[in-house]
């Protein structure tokens, strides 16, 4: 890339005279030529993602949350804490897109259908042309490592990202998604499929991915720390250790799929929450890990009572607790190892679920209520600066690229969308976002703190919900407030460019 | 890969104060940042200045340094300036009306596919021409916000509007005046514009008295941003002849009441004229020349002033003008040289650094905003898409540009270092220009297959991929699709087909059959 002749003397010379010249020009001679690269003292980037985790269920965020969660609370406590946090497109396999490049993805525009990637809109591999900000770490000198049993990160689809990276650190202990990457040739049988089953799901596709699953599990899960996010967690301490001997700076993604379906906490975790006497379905021996036909059911057509319903939201709330605990032990390790003062540490998620709210359980697209786009968004800065404080900045997904380079001082990709949130601990506010808008397959959001449109992106089916006084989206008032409704529908045309996209079944027809 | 001698962005830098110290001494003071003008007075200097330079219409191949051989070009200012700066040999707008290039100049966020295009009251009805929405970051807006003191000197109705009130300033009684605005109204139309104003002449003189107004008031943004030489209004006569040109706005006006459903881009015109090429690229060079001469005179006061070591000088030229290549005159117009779209662009750093040197990188207009933040060591809006151009005075690259991409009245333009490909909008009519084309010598097959090719020759037949590949990049830069427009803006396809949809969308897709593959989100 260095197209200039000059001798590395020179290039350091240039390098020193350029930061020289901000100084007082007296001090520049003829023999300066220390180098600028960083000692290790920071400031060092930790960024964890727990998918599919749920605002709601986390304490900081709700204090009568189901899950026990008192580290990620406790994180809140040390760091800025953002109320109204949207993930600006979904799920999984969009999110991520957004994350490594900082690119919205939103709304989708550039969508073609890549097999094996699911055939929805937003599913698309990270494109040649997009910058990855690991990529631009790495050139800047910095260390980067990623931990991660996220199926569709560790598969092939994510492989140019995984190539900037100096340490990869895949992990395949998800079951149910194995055979999505690795055949799984110990399957379990249909009886023991069954003690996991929902009657009404006995003949689906969800038959095949608890059968790997509950096989998976029978070989390879004997004790806590040999569930999927203490395996995550752990591959992070270990990175850290090794990190610390290195001296330089580094950057390290522990990105969990936990407490992503099947809810299949250690049984503890579950006992904690739910207690030892049975509830609902587990009354009749069935204990439902994955209680919907991936995407989503209606909680009437899978014929569930309100107690089983009640069990699996225990359920989910269990396994984001021992997520939870887990990562305690890795920001315990930070603190250890005497880095917790240099490392920033950036903890979010990319979308909810849906357990039984609006009569769904599962993630509808349809439906993308504040269960789906509501999640948790801390940033803890090493200094403690702005500790325990909140933000109602709509800090998004895109943003976590450009604030993290901007934290380790590494000039952003012009392409990079998002906003530099690291200003707000130098008290100073990033550019005004008076909405936030997102997209989740063909469905589209946008919202100003208070109002909430939902709409597929066709804009024939605009909802609106008025968050304060209905927080739970029920009563759709679009018909009585249609001013506010072309507000935000053209909150999102104005967001998308001008105009958004039409799909087509396999690729966008224009837009 | 570049040595990564010094990583740290300008913002970082100053934000950390007293850098050079802390580079010395184990850059112990790295953490903990301030507000930049904090840091700096402590660390006992001043934070440098911007002056913002735009032009239209300069084409780079008419200024001496850009030196390619034809010694037409007369521009002794220019060349000292390029000499102490460092000078973008292939910089293309990223789109070529005035208006849509200053907006991406303003916003640092591309025009490019125009999807945004709102008819405006009072503006050319053309995609393209829309005022700054609200929804946009506006440079001034950040500099602003941050005190800096922003004074933006033009003749065109761009900054014309409440959200500028504050930063549109001329020095009191020596407002210039709008003079051009008539031009924004058919801007297709290049003839009859008359009047003894010279718009670089007007604002230079606001820029020169800008200037002595802002001396001392460290850090300030002064922009000055003139109409030449582009439609260059002397040798007007020669680009149309006015008779010409009346009957062009006469039959335009009348095709467009005709399809009045279909908008009309700016399309470019058929004009008959009996002047060679030769001459109007004398009159040209001419304009230049006098172009040439102001920048002279605004930079000497800079000198005067004393303020050449403490102010960046960022001169860039908005858009471009063919000057009868492929047989298409003025501005914003199509055609298959490379040379038509590459623009003077340079930037001189407060210190010297690179000077005299030269970068192939597209540089382009929206690179113009992010690149001054930057350098003022303020936070670039995420929503600006142009690459920060101070890398390359840290001995750091921005990510690579392997192609540009542009767009002109109806016509996409996406080029390479060796192919250029023009088409309009809804890629009917694609035309790819092979502008380095292979000579005997880089032949090593037969002989006998070996066909002579023209660069003024269309070679999109024979070479069928490379213009799907070229095509892809114009479609990957729009974002994944090429917009097309009605009268009111983009229209979306189907709209029409979707009133027939059935309405009942969610409840019964939420049990749908979805493959195991698939569903694993």
């Amino acid at each position: 890339m260095a197209r200039r002749g000059f001798t590395r003397r020179d290039v350091l010379k240039a390098g020193g005279a350029g930061a020289l010249s901000l100084g007082a020009a007296g001090c520049a001679t003829d023999d300066f030529e220390t180098e600028l690269t960083r000692d290790g003292d920071g400031p060092n980037v930790l960024m964890i993602i727990t998918d599919s985790t749920r605002a709601d269920y986390i304490g900081a965020y709700n204090r009568d949350s189901l899950a026990s969660t008192p580290n990620i609370d406790a994180l809140a406590k040390d760091g800025l804490r953002f109320n109204l946090a949207v993930p600006e497109a979904m799920p999984t396999g969009p999110c991520r897109r957004c994350v490594l490049t900082g690119q919205r993805g939103f709304p989708f525009r550039d969508w073609v259908e890549s097999p094996p990637l699911p055939p929805e809109p937003g599913w698309t591999p990270i494109g040649d042309q997009q910058p990855i900000f690991t990529e631009l770490l790495g050139d800047a000198g910095i260390e980067t490592a990623y931990c991660t049993d996220n199926p569709f990160i560790i598969g092939p689809r994510f492989a140019e990202f995984r190539r900037t990276l100096d340490a990869a650190h895949p992990d395949f202990s998800q079951g149910a998604y194995r055979a999505f990457n690795k055949p799984f040739k110990r399957p379990a049988t249909r009886p023991e499929i069954e003690r996991y089953l929902l009657p009404a799901l006995s003949d689906t596709v969800e038959v095949q991915r608890i059968r790997d699953h509950v096989g998976w599990n029978a070989l390879f899960r004997r004790r806590e720390r040999d569930f999927s996010a203490a395996r995550v967690m752990r591959a992070g301490m270990q990175v850290l250790d090794e990190v610390k001997g290195k001296g330089g700076p580094f950057f390290l993604g522990v990105d969990s799929f936990d407490p992503h379906e099947p809810f299949d906490p250690p049984r503890a975790w579950r006992v904690k929450i739910s207690g030892t006497e049975p509830k609902g379905i587990e009354k009749e021996g069935i204990l439902p890990i994955q209680p919907f036909e991936t995407p989503s059911n209606r909680v009437d057509t899978i014929e569930i009572d309100e107690d089983t319903v009640e069990l699996v939201r225990e359920m989910y709330a269990g396994e984001l607790s021992y997520a939870d605990r887990w990562i305690g032990r890795l920001l315990n390790k930070l603190d250890d190892l005497g880095l917790a003062d240099d490392t920033l540490v950036y903890y979010f998620s990319d979308h909810g679920l849906t357990l039984g709210e609006h009569g769904v359980i599962g993630k509808a697209a349809a439906l993308p209520h504040y269960h789906i786009y509501h999640v948790p968004y801390i940033i803890k800065d090493p200094q403690g600066r702005l500790a325990g404080e909140t933000s109602d900045y709509f800090a998004s997904t895109h943003d976590v690229a450009r604030t993290i380079l901007s934290t380790m001082g590494v000039r952003p990709a012009g392409a990079m969308d998002g906003e530099d949130l690291s200003v707000l601990f130098e008290g100073k506010q990033p550019p005004s976002r008076p909405f936030f808008t997102a997209c989740y397959a063909d469905n589209v959001i946008a919202g100003d703190g208070r109002y909430v449109l939902i709409s597929n992106i066709v804009g024939k089916r605009r909802r609106l919900y008025d968050t304060l006084e209905d927080p739970g989206e029920l009563n759709d008032i679009s018909a009585d407030n249609p001013q506010m409704v072309d507000r935000l529908w053209k909150a999102l045309e104005d967001e998308a460019g001008g105009s958004l996209p039409m799909f087509g079944k396999n690729f966008v027809l224009g837009g | 890969m570049a040595e990564r001698a010094a990583r740290w962005t300008r913002r970082r830098l100053i934000g950390a104060g007293g850098a050079s110290a802390a580079s010395v001494a184990g850059l112990a003071g790295l953490r903990g940042a301030r507000p930049p003008a904090a840091a700096a007075q402590e660390a006992g200097r001043a934070l440098t200045n911007v002056l913002l330079i735009v032009v239209d219409g300069l084409r780079a191949d008419f200024v001496g340094a850009y030196d390619d051989g034809d010694d037409r070009a007369e521009t002794p200012n220019l060349d000292a300036l390029a000499d102490e700066s460092l000078r973008f040999e292939h910089a293309i707008p990223e789109s070529m009306a005035a208006m849509p290039a200053r907006k991406a100049l303003v916003t640092g966020m591309r025009s490019f596919p125009f999807r945004d295009w709102r008819p405006v009251d009072g503006m050319a009805r053309l995609p393209g021409w829309t005022q700054v929405y609200d929804h946009q970051p506006a440079l001034t807006d950040v500099l602003f916000d941050q005190d800096v003191e922003a004074v933006y000197i033009a003749d065109n109705p761009l900054l014309e509007t409440e959200r500028f009130s504050g930063v549109h300033r001329a020095p009191e009684g020596r407002a210039p005046q709008v003079t051009q605005a008539e031009r924004w109204v058919a801007p297709v139309v290049p003839g009859g514009v008359s009047g003894d104003d010279r718009s670089i002449e007007r604002v230079v003189d606001g820029g020169i008295a800008a200037l002595r107004e802002l001396k001392g008031k460290s850090p300030f943004f002064l922009a000055v941003d003139a109409f030449d030489p582009a439609e260059a209004r002397e040798p007007t006569p020669v680009f149309v002849r006015p008779s010409d040109a009346l009957e062009q706005r006469e039959r335009s006006e009348q095709r467009e009441r005709e399809t009045d459903d279909k908008v009309r881009f700016g399309r470019t015109q058929e004009v008959e004229t009996d002047v060679s090429d030769e001459r109007v690229r004398d009159h040209y060079a001419e304009e230049v020349k006098s172009v040439d001469r102001e920048i002279g005179r605004l930079l000497s006061e800079l000198d005067r002033q004393g303020l050449k070591d403490s102010t960046l000088v960022y001169f860039v030229s908005a858009g471009t003008t063919a000057l009868g290549e492929h047989g298409v005159y003025g501005t914003a117009a199509a055609a298959g040289h490379e040379e038509v779209y590459k623009v003077a662009y340079m930037i001189r750093d407060p210190d010297g650094r690179r000077a005299g040197e030269r970068e192939d990188f597209y540089a382009s207009t929206h690179d113009v905003a992010p690149t001054i933040l930057s350098h003022l060591g303020l936070t670039i809006p995420g929503k600006m898409e142009g690459e920060d151009l101070t890398a390359f005075f840290d001995d750091d690259d921005p990510p690579p540009r392997r192609h540009f991409t542009s767009c002109a009245g109806d016509q996409v333009i996406v080029g390479d270092r060796r192919y250029v490909l023009v088409s309009d909008f809804e890629g009917a009519e694609k035309r790819l220009y092979d502008t380095d084309p292979p000579t005997h010598e880089d032949e090593h097959g037969d002989e006998d297959d070996f066909s002579p090719r023209d660069e003024d020759e269309d070679v999109s037949r024979e070479e069928a991929e490379q213009v799907r590949q070229m095509w892809a990049r114009v479609v990957q830069d729009a974002g994944g699709t090429i917009p097309k427009f009605g009268p009111d803006g983009p229209i979306r396809p189907r709209e029409e087909a979707d009133e027939n949809d059935d309405d009942e969308v969610d409840e019964g897709r939420l049990d749908r059959d979805d493959d195991l593959n698939f569903s694993g989100q």
